[in-house]
């Protein structure tokens, strides 16, 4: 158990220093979100409120762009890199 | 009647104390010193076969040098004693449970977007050992370079920092793949000083290297690997007493005779190379040959090694 949460950890820790994650996963799904509901305010999607309706839709968006883009190529990358050889010698 | 029944009793423990001997002595002799044994190992990869009918035994706190030409098998060999492939024949056991093996690969690449503290933390805390993350990086020589992205490291870096990693955790086995390709002079050093002390604490090590200036005293057995086949299994100390190379002094009258025994003239010394000294010598005192500068030294790894090979390419 301690060695998963030790390499969720550093997984995280990857995360966060990966840009294309940081821009189309965080930030551009936020600047849209808040541009559109702007410009949008006070307006209604087959009555629901369009600040509602559009977090679901951004929220999609960021978890369809961090699963294929992100995750998949991430995958991609390491299964190239011998370090995944490496870890096969760790007490994982 | 007490007494018989007290010498049956004597007699009768003293037998168990020397059957329970005996077995200690048979389980010893049979193999308790032997880490790790690989019997008839055969591997093949889309019908082509790379290993085959491999079997060796390696004993607690052994170092094996492992040598061989390029696709002889060593990496493949390597990577089946780590696990990472399964032979398709034979069986390889360890005494007693599977024993944490440390691990330094040929051409080593860190996790991606990983700071070396990060990556030099993750791999200790695995083990339990973060609180070891300076001392790591500072026998590394990497200290100033904790914050800097792991895979950004030169090959020299990466390999000195996977090596402290693994004598950080206490291995009982460290595998090494040309572990001092890529270090400058300073790092081989304080690696081969390293390596000295690991194996003075008795953890056995297998490695391969091409720079075989290093291997004699890095290991005491040779593993020759050719075509997939040990071709030879022996110590490095009997490989040195094997050939010696006699090297003198003498007046050039006995230039011709000494020419038509087999002597090279180099540098105002003549020498030869021969699997009996003392015979050679015993012929240069019975044909009169005074000498001086006398000098008997052992064959090299490295002549060795570059017969086994001139041999396999037909030279």
């Amino acid at each position: 158990m301690k060695s998963i949460i030790v390499t969720v950890v550093m997984e995280l820790q990857r995360m966060v220093k990966d840009r294309f994650f940081l821009c189309f996963s965080l930030l551009m799904p936020f600047v849209f979100y808040t541009l559109f509901t702007y410009i949008n305010r006070g307006s209604a999607v087959d009555g629901i409120n369009f600040d509602y309706y559009f977090l679901i839709s951004m929220t999609c968006y960021s978890l369809v762009v961090t699963s294929v883009q992100t995750f998949g190529i991430q995958i991609m990358y390491d299964r190239r890199q011998s370090w995944m050889n490496y870890l096969f010698t760790l007490p994982l | 009647m007490s007494g018989l029944f007290f010498m049956t009793i004597v007699i009768f423990f003293h037998d168990i104390t020397f059957l329970l001997l005996a077995i200690c002595l048979v389980i010893l002799i049979a193999g308790g010193g032997v880490m790790l044994k690989l019997d008839h190992i055969s591997k093949s990869f889309k019908g082509q076969q790379v290993l085959r009918d491999i079997t060796f035994h390696m004993a607690e706190g052994e170092s094996i040098l492992l040598l061989g030409a390029n696709g002889a098998g060593k990496s493949t060999l390597i990577k089946i004693v780590l696990q990472m492939l399964k032979q398709d024949q034979g069986s390889m056991t360890w005494k007693g449970k599977r024993p944490y093996i440390g691990y330094v690969p040929q051409a080593p690449s860190m996790i991606g977007n990983l700071s070396v503290l990060q990556f030099a933390s993750y791999v200790l805390s695995l083990h339990g050992r973060k609180n070891q993350v300076q001392t790591v990086l500072r026998d590394a020589g990497l200290e100033s370079k904790r914050k800097e992205l792991a895979e950004n490291l030169s090959t020299g870096q990466m390999k000195r920092l996977l090596f402290q990693l693994a004598v950080a955790v206490k291995p009982k086995l460290l595998i090494m793949d040309e572990p001092t390709a890529g270090m400058d002079l300073e790092a081989k050093r304080k690696f081969r000083k390293q390596l000295s002390d690991v194996r003075s604490d008795g953890v056995s090590v297998l490695l391969t290297t091409h720079i075989l200036s290093d291997a004699g005293e890095l290991a005491e057995r040779l593993l020759y690997l050719e075509d997939g086949v040990i071709k030879v299994d022996r110590s490095i100390e009997g490989i040195k007493m094997d050939r010696k190379s006699i090297s003198f002094q003498t007046d050039s009258k006995h230039k011709s005779l000494l020419l038509s025994m087999g002597y090279i003239q180099e540098e105002g010394l003549y020498r030869k190379l021969t699997e009996n000294a003392d015979f050679e010598l015993k012929l240069l005192i019975q044909n009169s040959i005074r000498f001086s500068q006398l000098e008997i030294k052992g064959d090299t790894l490295e002549q060795y090694v570059e017969g086994l090979e001139g041999e396999e390419i037909g030279i």
